[in-house]
């Protein structure tokens, strides 16, 4: 069994939800990378089928949209948003802060799998800059201080 | 005093459950629309208050549904653009996280007004809270029978999908969401035909920003006369959340009348600049229009006033920038973003966008020369108005307004390799 039954549910759901079953695609994409923290090849495979697809056009959206993840990532995945509002509040400091936190370069994962960071483009959080996204969840209103307290919060947790 | 529309329930906390949200006067106005009006009448209604589209590109919200033809046999189909991304840009959240259920009676009416039955939600995906709450929400209206079938008691049926989207800008374009949500890679469609007469599988289709659609419930409640009160003038009607940020000392999501002057947004409700700091430039509509200089500001923040200044009131996401910005580097950023979002499709833009990311960057890193700058001006003219979409445009459009108003500072850049701010040549320009 490739998905957990949760999962296999969840697909089933979302394949019916619509006129043509072809727009589950990429909410069931989403869905399987939430079990697996990345889409696997398999994952690709199996969708596909699911959908009446080839894997090759599966491959070809997936690669459009950029929450969908080909290769894994830290267990907590940090994403900096470093667009406009947020550099002028200064997410240069939390970009640096981030990395020396972590101790590796954007799009690396640390040796214990738990962090891996990315620079974003606007999260929508521009009136309370800088702001970065962990597993989806914002963090907001942020200075060094508070980048740091909260990866060390993660790490104790983990 | 201005008196919140829009914004009136988000710091109640328990606004986003149904009970509270029906104790607050919530779910009347979906339920006389659609057990007091024919949709004809509310597409009228909606006409005469003068709504004008909240997602950008300000077209009015009552003629955009009448463009949906009627007897084709087909499905027809609404969807909510929920999509946020332009930079600078954070209202819709706003709504969607702490007021959902103004959103989905927005959704009621609207689908009402043009006969669909099946109407979806495409969200940005970066927003979970944000689809937790709308979940949540479209389940406690479906337990009510405020969504799903014979709404209200009626013989309406009307069937709500939250979609979530994955991470591209250029779904927010309503073609690109029409391609995304049919589970396509996001690529923006030629037009005509119009998403009105073949959008979503081939169906008449509307696409509503989600603030558009949040107007509905209180034109349905107050009316007519009392929406085309809140405004600048007849064509700029109705409430508006502006999302002020940048170097300003009380950054927000602001509600007032469409057409407030921008000093009064930017002084009196958000503190002024930071710091005591001069004032360098203020983007007004998201990072896709052009910027204005400080003795440009006097504007009033609606669709016609910010035009006849050469910009645009865009998603009115308002980015204040004080002098210890680089101009170079804002051009170069913005350059960038449009360079990772464009879907690829036309020459223009694909490539127009990644080399003018080059340029700008060796102009940043003081690699320039004087002849870039000229290329860079020349590509932008080169880029406006030829392709499917306008990201291309909005592109070009703010980064020409960067070197032609802030011209000194890319070419200090060329000439003394580094940055202008903070020396002394900058302090006089």
């Amino acid at each position: 069994m490739m998905f957990s039954q949760e999962t296999e549910s969840k697909f089933k759901h979302l394949a019916s939800l619509y006129p043509h079953k072809r727009s589950a695609l990429i909410p069931m994409l989403l869905v399987a990378q939430k079990e697996h923290g990345y889409v696997k090849p398999e994952t690709v495979e199996y969708v596909a089928k699911y959908l009446d697809l080839s894997a090759s056009e599966v491959e070809s959206i997936m690669s459009f949209y950029t929450l969908l993840h080909r290769n894994p990532v830290g267990r907590y995945h940090i994403m900096i948003c470093t667009n406009l509002a947020c550099m002028l509040r200064g997410s240069d400091e939390i970009e640096a802060c981030v990395q020396r936190k972590l101790g590796v370069r954007f799009g690396e994962i640390t040796a214990d799998g738990l962090f891996s960071a990315i620079e974003f483009e606007c999260l929508g959080s521009c009136t309370t800059a800088p702001a970065m996204q962990i597993n989806g969840e914002f963090y907001e209103d942020l200075d060094v201080r508070k980048v740091e307290e909260i990866i060390d919060g993660l790490r104790k947790r983990a | 005093m201005y008196e919140l529309v829009l914004l009136k329930n988000i710091h109640d906390p328990r606004a986003a459950d149904i009970d509270r949200y029906i104790e607050l006067g919530g779910y009347a106005a979906s339920r006389k629309v659609i057990k007091e009006l024919t949709p004809a009448e509310v597409i009228e209604t909606t006409k005469q208050t003068g709504l004008r589209g909240r997602g950008g590109a300000g077209f009015p919200t009552g003629m955009k549904w009448s463009f949906v033809p009627k007897d084709t046999g087909k499905p027809i189909y609404l969807c909510c653009n929920a999509d946020e991304s332009e930079p600078g840009t954070c209202k819709d959240r706003v709504i969607i996280e702490r007021d959902p259920h103004q959103l989905i009676e927005g959704i009621i009416i609207a689908s009402y007004a043009v006969d669909c039955h099946q109407a979806f939600i495409y969200l940005r995906g970066e927003f979970s809270l944000g689809y937790r709450m709308l979940e949540k929400a479209l389940d406690e209206a479906r337990a009510r029978s405020y969504v799903g079938r014979k709404i209200f008691g009626s013989g309406f049926d009307l069937e709500i999908v939250l979609h979530s989207g994955a991470g591209a800008y250029i779904c927010g374009e309503e073609t690109g969401l029409i391609e995304s949500l049919e589970g396509k890679r996001g690529h923006p469609r030629q037009k005509p035909p119009f998403p009105a007469v073949q959008g979503l599988y081939g169906c008449p289709t509307v696409v509503n920003n989600v603030e558009t659609l949040a107007n509905l419930p209180h034109i349905f409640t107050r009316g007519v006369e009392w929406y085309k009160s809140l405004g600048s003038g007849p064509k700029n009607t109705g409430p508006k959340l502006y999302c002020v940020s940048g170097h300003v000392n009380k950054p927000a999501v602001v509600e007032r009348e469409l057409g407030i002057p921008l000093p009064e947004l930017i002084n009196d409700i958000c503190g002024g600049v930071r710091n005591g700091n001069k004032l360098k430039g203020v983007i007004p509509g998201g990072s896709s229009v052009p910027i204005l200089r400080p003795e440009e500001i006097d504007v009033r923040m609606d669709f016609d006033s910010l035009a006849a200044k050469g910009t645009l009131l865009g998603s009115a996401g308002i980015m204040v920038i004080d002098e210890t910005a680089c101009m170079v580097r804002l051009a170069l950023r913005t350059a960038r973003f449009y360079a990772e979002e464009t879907c690829g499709q036309c020459t223009q833009c694909r490539e127009g966008t990644w080399w003018m990311e080059q340029v700008l960057h060796r102009i940043e890193h003081g690699q320039g020369k004087m002849s870039d700058i000229r290329m860079i001006l020349d590509m932008c003219s080169n880029m406006k108005g030829v392709t499917i979409c306008v990201l291309s445009d909005a592109c070009a459009m703010p980064v020409e307004a960067m070197i032609n108003k802030y011209r000194e500072e890319f070419e200090y850049h060329v000439t003394e390799k580094r940055c202008m701010v903070g020396t002394k040549s900058h302090a006089h320009a």
